[in-house]
């Protein structure tokens, strides 16, 4: 533990709630965790970004108790998820990736079921106040399979809260939603954090790890390849954000432009990764009047996780 | 167990909320009875046919026999032979006997005997009613004088069975197996792939009870089920009881619960090799469908050829059939009934073993 903090701000980080040190599961041949270490502090978003197919699931699966790792030790509130699953499924939230419930009950049975289920308190003030809290009181006896998928998804992240947990673990919780019910999940996500409760979330959207999540680790291939706050991931990079530019006529010589640091050109149409926009862009301007070159449709994108993904990849998020 | 008890209390809610699972556990198996009973059964709550011994004995006996005779609802034989009436009763020729005393006792009610079958309930309670009420007539007729007849019923055990008898039990046999095979594959194979089980073990009710609970559920609804069917063909066809009705009951109840149970353990094992709700029907189908006509359900199998029988003696629809036909409608104790239970537990047990052989909990890889 004491390792552990030592390379970390101890000022503003807390005590550990999840610690776990080289996971590896495999499924057949193929290697879905290679070796992951990670450690989530109290009362934190802890975010767990990747491509599909990363082992982000595989991981928090093994952390929920739920999958055995083939090595490795996870603790999570003081239990061991290998060899206590048992008394560690009283303490925390799940909400799996595929929401799965039962069709033909309302959603306020569901909550009352699962409340038995975890042998805690179902009475109907304590569903009421948990529809309350994820916005469903009006569909309380509406059946399951006649709600949308944000408000399904919002019923599953009920479920999680049912029994009161120390650590909610949400895979994937805005997944095929739209935008705005994904803005309301952000919300509720923020309220459960506010209740003093740590939140361990996968996503496969960069920006939603950029607004929710305290920290983030970033993972490929099963390997966590970087781990911190969003910001500080950013900044880390030798890169301020990336020029977008349609130019119309010949241009070449943009590798030579100031401060650039990559160049991406599709057709017409060109990206560049700079580490200092300004300096860059007057560059730029100044090719294309030498060139006779028009430029269109100029924007400049501040660097995000993106980058930062594209940076220790050396691929996009969404190939 | 309040978490027990919960989940037993949903999975009755979702079975019936369930329009589809509902029609395969009741419509389809009334159809079956309603269709065979107005073809074969008899109708007999129009009209009952009587035995009537020493009808002319005295006064009061032929007013009686004729009110009968006058009143659609009976059709009379008059016989002087008791004997020979109360065979015809037992082997169903007539539906009751009525015996007046050879000669009056002065100072007394006519003392008459009304025999009836008593493994037909429905016949059996209407014609004594309709024999009432015309005993009644007299009673009352004399401005409230002495009491001029007593009637008496008496229940004779019938030997005669009609097709209903044989058929409906087999229908009930059948519904509990499909329930039991393909009801409960297909929703447990949909319940798996869904990740509803996933969910479930993220929790800390145990999987083994959530089994139970799907257990204990599926065999109160398997017994509400048994109950309205053979309810219904007993009001309507007036099938046959074969004897006192909690003996009967319990009979059919035990039969009932160890038909599902083997029925259960196959469709356990049925969801263990499906992956999808379609291969899971199939493969339901492709089991049960043979033994609807192998195993002497719509017809006696001592009837069919001998390889047929040694065939029917194989499956376990037979041995369910077969149980819950003896037990219904002939009454026949438990004790005797040894060979069809043990072939059902054996079943329940192969079927246990391939279920457990084969189970899975999480979704099929791909």
């Amino acid at each position: 533990m004491e390792a552990a903090r030592k390379d970390r701000d101890t000022d503003t980080l807390g005590e550990e709630v999840i610690r776990a040190r080289g996971l590896r599961k495999r499924y057949g041949g193929v290697v879905a965790v290679d070796g992951v270490d990670l450690t989530v502090y109290r009362g934190e978003v802890f975010g767990i970004l990747g491509p599909n197919g990363a082992g982000k699931t595989t991981t928090l699966e093994m952390i929920e108790g739920l999958r055995k790792p083939d090595d490795g030790e996870i603790e999570v509130a003081g239990y061991d998820a290998v060899r206590e699953p048992g008394k560690l499924k009283r303490i925390i939230g799940v909400q799996l990736q595929t929401t799965a419930l039962f069709d033909y009950l309302s959603v306020e049975e569901t909550l009352a079921l699962f409340a038995d289920l975890y042998g805690v308190d179902g009475s109907r003030e304590h569903v009421w106040h948990l529809l309350k809290m994820v916005s469903l009181t009006e569909k309380k006896d509406a059946r399951v399979d006649q709600l949308s998928g944000g408000q399904q998804q919002r019923l599953s992240v009920a479920l999680a809260l049912v029994n009161d947990p120390r650590v909610v673990f949400l895979d994937e919780p805005t997944t095929g939603l739209d935008p705005q019910a994904r803005r309301n999940m952000w919300e509720l996500v923020r309220e459960i954090r506010s209740e003093g409760r740590t939140v361990v979330l996968t996503t496969h959207y960069m920006e939603e790890a950029e607004e929710l999540c305290d920290r983030v680790a970033v993972m490929d291939h099963g390997r966590v390849l970087v781990c911190d706050a969003p910001l500080a991931l950013i900044r880390s990079l030798d890169m301020d954000a990336t020029v977008l530019v349609t130019i119309d006529g010949p241009m070449g010589g943009l590798e030579g432009l100031p401060e650039v640091r990559g160049v991406e050109r599709e057709g017409d149409d060109l990206r560049l990764r700079t580490s200092n926009a300004q300096d860059t862009i007057v560059g730029l301007m100044r090719l294309a009047s030498e060139n006779g070159a028009r430029l269109r449709n100029l924007s400049v994108r501040s660097a995000n996780l993106e980058d930062v993904f594209i940076a220790y990849t050396g691929r996009s998020l969404r190939d | 167990m309040k978490a027990f008890l919960s989940m037993v209390g949903a999975n009755l809610k979702m079975q019936v909320r369930n329009r589809t699972a509902l029609f395969w556990l009741l419509a389809f198996p009334a159809l079956f009875i309603l269709l065979f009973g107005f073809l074969f059964g008899r109708s007999s709550n129009f009209t009952v046919t009587v035995g009537v011994v020493n009808g002319n004995s005295t006064p009061i006996a032929a007013q009686m026999t004729k009110a009968m005779q006058k009143s659609s609802f009976f059709k009379v034989q008059r016989s002087g032979d008791r004997k020979a009436e109360l065979q015809k009763l037992e082997q169903g020729d007539v539906d009751a006997v009525l015996v007046f005393p050879p000669h009056a006792s002065p100072g007394q009610p006519l003392h008459v005997t009304s025999y009836v079958d008593r493994s037909r309930l429905s016949t059996a309670q209407a014609v004594s009613a309709a024999i009432q009420q015309i005993a009644d007539r007299f009673n009352r007729g004399v401005n409230r004088g002495p009491e001029l007849v007593s009637v008496i019923t008496r229940g004779v055990q019938g030997h005669h069975l009609s097709s209903i008898d044989y058929l409906v039990p087999g229908f009930v046999a059948m519904s509990i197996m499909q329930n039991g095979v393909i009801g409960l594959a297909a929703a447990f194979v949909a319940l798996r792939e869904r990740g509803v089980l996933r969910r479930i073990r993220v929790t800390p009710f145990p999987l083994m009870s959530f089994i139970g609970a799907r257990i204990v559920s599926n065999l109160l609804v398997v017994l509400f089920q048994v109950a309205i069917l053979l309810g219904m063909a007993r009001a309507l066809f007036d099938l046959r009881v074969g004897g006192d009705i909690a003996q009967v009951a319990v009979g059919v109840g035990v039969f009932s619960v160890l038909g599902a149970l083997a029925f259960l353990a196959i469709g356990f094992f049925v969801a263990g090799v499906s992956r999808k709700v379609e291969s899971a029907n199939t493969l339901g189908n492709l089991i049960t469908f043979p033994m609807l006509f192998l195993a002497g359900i719509f017809f006696p199998i001592t009837q069919a050829p001998e390889w047929l029988q040694t065939v029917a003696r194989i499956l376990p629809l037979y041995y369910l059939a077969d149980g819950l036909r003896r037990a219904m409608v002939y009454g026949t104790s438990l004790a005797h009934l040894w060979t069809d239970a043990a072939a059902l537990l054996a079943t329940a047990l192969m079927g246990l073993v391939l279920a457990v052989r084969f189970f899975r909990w999480e979704p099929g890889a791909g």
